[in-house]
């Protein structure tokens, strides 16, 4: 029964670490994004100042 | 220029993550507490639950990994390599588990954790070649050099999924060929193959999103500091 529980539990521990990665990249992705969009933001302002002026 | 990408579904994500996980639940109940114990081996044949689920999807995901590889050199669309990676991860994920419940089955069955077995022997070359595509995707750094390196090498390594498939028939080993089962235990082998595939498809496309998604984000900051670069250079020239 132990080696039983061990084999599941190496496939479990194993799955749930893989999507623990999967969940940080998505994080870090959207992170990036959001800086992204930022910049963006930045720069149209930037642009509609310098029309103003 | 820059488009504003997409945001992550993260709420979808985890609504598909409890879908497949409650399917899994259900498949290790089953195999707990509906499968027969097996005369001979009493609880620890129920190893083989896992065991056939994880390495039939390692098998697979090499041919994925290899048809999408070939369709990417064909196309030398980076969308199609993005497939081959994650199937790739997800394939090495796989094939580790199966060599590890493969392990724990044989100590208990044979006495040993390992034995050069053909069938075990074609089994850990699989996993190899698996880290090897790993490895040397994270070794090159431009995108379609490694997608062409890798696709290469994907086509080359499925040489091995028959060799796995048929190491049993072909060579004399100790491994099981098609061990007798009754039929609630086929049907508990089936519902657990089935949802663990969906556990492992729903891992290879999260995972191909994600390297989509992570291209275009690489594009739209490349493109992001040309433009600052031109604003600045048009700036100072005024």
């Amino acid at each position: 029964m132990q080696t039983l529980i061990a084999a599941y539990s190496f496939a479990g521990v194993g799955t749930i670490l893989y999507v623990l990665r999967l969940y940080v990249v998505d994080l870090q992705l959207s992170k990036r994004q959001r800086e992204l969009d930022a910049q963006l933001h930045l720069s149209e302002q930037e642009i509609t100042n310098r029309n103003a002026a | 220029m820059y488009a504003r990408q997409p945001k992550t579904n993260l709420p979808g994500v985890a609504f598909a993550c409890s879908i497949v996980v409650g399917l899994v639940g259900i498949a290790v109940a089953l195999v707990f507490f509906v499968a027969p114990t097996e005369a001979t081996m009493g609880d620890v044949q129920r190893i083989v639950y896992l065991h056939v689920a994880v390495a039939w999807y390692g098998l697979l995901s090499m041919l994925v990994a290899s048809a999408t590889g070939a369709m990417y050199l064909t196309t030398r669309r980076l969308d199609y390599d993005h497939w081959s990676h994650a199937a790739t991860e997800v394939g090495s994920l796989c094939s580790a588990l199966t060599l590890i419940t493969g392990s724990m089955w044989a100590h208990e069955a044979w006495g040993t954790w390992w034995t050069w077995e053909p069938r075990l022997t074609t089994s850990l070359v699989m996993w190899m070649m698996y880290a090897g595509l790993l490895l040397i995707r994270s070794s090159i750094d431009d995108p379609h050099r490694s997608a062409r390196v890798c696709s290469v090498l994907a086509i080359i390594c499925v040489c091995d999924v028959p060799l796995v498939l048929m190491a049993t028939r072909w060579f004399r080993g100790v491994h099981p060929v098609s061990p007798e089962m009754d039929h609630t235990m086929r049907v508990v082998l089936l519902v657990s193959i089935v949802s663990f595939s969906i556990l492992f498809t729903f891992l290879t496309i999260w995972r191909t999103r994600q390297l989509h998604r992570a291209e275009r984000i690489e594009l739209s900051e490349l493109s992001s500091s040309l433009g600052m670069l031109r604003r600045s250079v048009a700036m100072q020239s005024h």
